[in-house]
């Protein structure tokens, strides 16, 4: 079965993304990251080191040549900040994915979607290969699409804080009318809310803190490997609809 | 010798062009000086890039001070950290190396108690330098103006990770016995807060130091404009 995931021509294999934050050390990162199956590992640029190959360097643990090394901007509060760390790493040979974010709110961490579009905008015309993280908004989703995004990263509930998928009504509305890839960006708990996404139709999910915080980030990451296949496979199957009242599982129908 | 990743904060800088002017002083313009410390970054650019975001919200002062790197390790990034303050017309102070304040033509050296003594500073330096000495009591305080520092740092006023090794916090009233003994400017430093900034000021500080306040804070920004509107 060919399902792969395309964003401008770079194939993903796994539709189960991860972060690196929180982590006990790189050892941890590591392993968690070979259990979850995933290809793409995403890493703040401003807080840890994958740049100066002179001091510990977290490309030392994950291999670039068999991950695909997703920046990210997070703690960025301006559009200047998030401009200059995404140039940084793709200077320092990174990649040309930037994983955009332009954080509003020390507290929620709400992006803020003004910022988000400017730096998308310039980005995109800089060629850089733009995944904004965003709000489940789909005007913001559709005025990104127009910016020049690679793909929408909406959040299934504030960052790090394992609500799940608050509303899945709007990230419909953004799966029917935006034509990218969506992927589902913060707020994943557990292995079911990784499903739910992938139920819906999201193309992929990013999951950091759902794992690294999990008692056991190793055994979560692998659920949480399980849970994405299962979602996107149930949804390629087509679930049955829901009804009210029982349809026999054995139909005795035409058998007399 | 330009490290790799320095070789990346240059090339966002290319477009930028040299601003040879001398530096102007003696003037303490700047109430909010701040003192690096590259170990909260995941790597010396991502520094910079850090520090250019405060020098655009306002600071007019920043002090190297990496004791641990190698005086070559030391020297690039006095360096770059002169074209970056230069472009923003803040003054650049590095700490206790007076040979690296001089060769990438420094404001000043800041000078710790165990490093060249203030009149050995000022035999080598001549005009060329403003000299800050750190100290820790009023002793040090009074000793550090004799001998012709053109300004100090006192502390740790309150407590502090980064200052624990200089022992308990002196308090407001140290500040405010040294700021009536001693006519040079003093900024005070260590563990000051948003909070904290009407109390030191009450003291008459001069200014005040910071380190984590601002380069371990989530929006580096907004704090640092925070502390800029408070010290206005």
């Amino acid at each position: 079965m060919d399902d792969k995931l395309i964003i401008r021509g770079i194939e993903f294999r796994s539709r189960l993304w991860v972060g690196t934050g929180k982590y006990k050390d790189f050892e941890e990162t590591r392993k968690a990251v070979e259990a979850s199956g995933s290809d793409v590992v995403t890493v703040a640029v401003r807080r840890v080191n994958i740049i100066d190959r002179k001091s510990e360097n977290l490309l030392d643990f994950i291999d670039p040549k068999k991950y695909k090394i997703l920046p990210n901007t997070a703690g960025c509060y301006t559009v200047e900040d998030a401009l200059r760390y995404s140039r940084l790493a793709r200077e320092a040979g990174i990649s040309d994915l930037i994983k955009l974010e332009v954080i509003g709110d020390e507290k929620t961490l709400f992006p803020d979607t003004w910022g988000l579009l400017k730096a998308t905008e310039i980005l995109a015309k800089e060629g850089f290969i733009v995944l904004p993280y965003t709000n489940d908004d789909p005007v913001m989703a559709k005025r990104l699409e127009n910016a020049g995004a690679a793909a929408i990263m909406p959040l299934g509930a504030p960052i790090g804080s394992g609500l799940g998928i608050r509303n899945p009504y709007n990230l419909k509305i953004i799966l029917e009318t935006v034509n990218l890839p969506i992927i589902v960006d913060a707020g994943v708990g557990t292995a079911s809310d990784a499903a739910i996404a992938m139920e819906l139709g999201c193309d992929a999910v990013l999951i950091n803190t759902g794992i690294a915080g999990a008692k056991d980030p190793i055994a979560m990451a692998e659920a949480m490997k399980h849970a994405v296949i299962a979602g996107r496979l149930a949804y390629k199957a087509g679930r049955i609809p829901k009804k009210l009242y029982a349809t026999a599982s054995s139909p005795i129908e035409g058998m007399l | 010798m330009v490290d790799s990743h320095q070789r990346i904060f240059i090339s966002q800088h290319k477009e930028r062009t040299l601003n040879s002017r001398d530096p102007r002083f003696p003037s303490f313009d700047f109430p909010l000086y701040l003192i690096t410390d590259r170990k909260l970054f995941s790597a010396h650019c991502v520094m910079y890039i850090a520090l250019e975001t405060i020098l655009e919200a306002g600071v007019k002062a920043i002090q190297l001070r990496e004791k641990d790197l190698s005086v070559k390790e030391l020297l690039d990034m006095a360096f770059w950290m002169r074209e970056l303050t230069r472009e923003y017309d803040a003054k650049l102070f590095i700490n206790d190396r007076i040979d690296v304040a001089l060769s990438v033509q420094a404001d000043g050296v800041h000078l710790g108690q165990n490093a060249l003594p203030v009149s050995a500073a000022r035999e080598i330096a001549g005009g060329k330098l403003l000299i800050g000495v750190s100290t820790h009591t009023i002793e040090e305080a009074l000793k550090a103006e004799r001998d012709g520092a053109d300004f100090i740092t006192i502390g740790p006023i309150y407590d502090t990770p980064s200052k624990l090794q200089y022992g308990p916090p002196i308090g407001v009233d140290t500040l405010r016995k040294v700021k009536s003994r001693v006519s040079i400017p003093v900024y005070a430093i260590g563990g000051i807060k948003l909070e904290r900034v009407e109390e030191v000021k009450e003291a008459s500080a001069d200014g005040i130091a910071l380190i984590s306040g601002i380069l371990a804070a989530k929006n580096m920004k907004a704090t640092t404009e925070a502390f800029l509107r408070l010290l206005q």
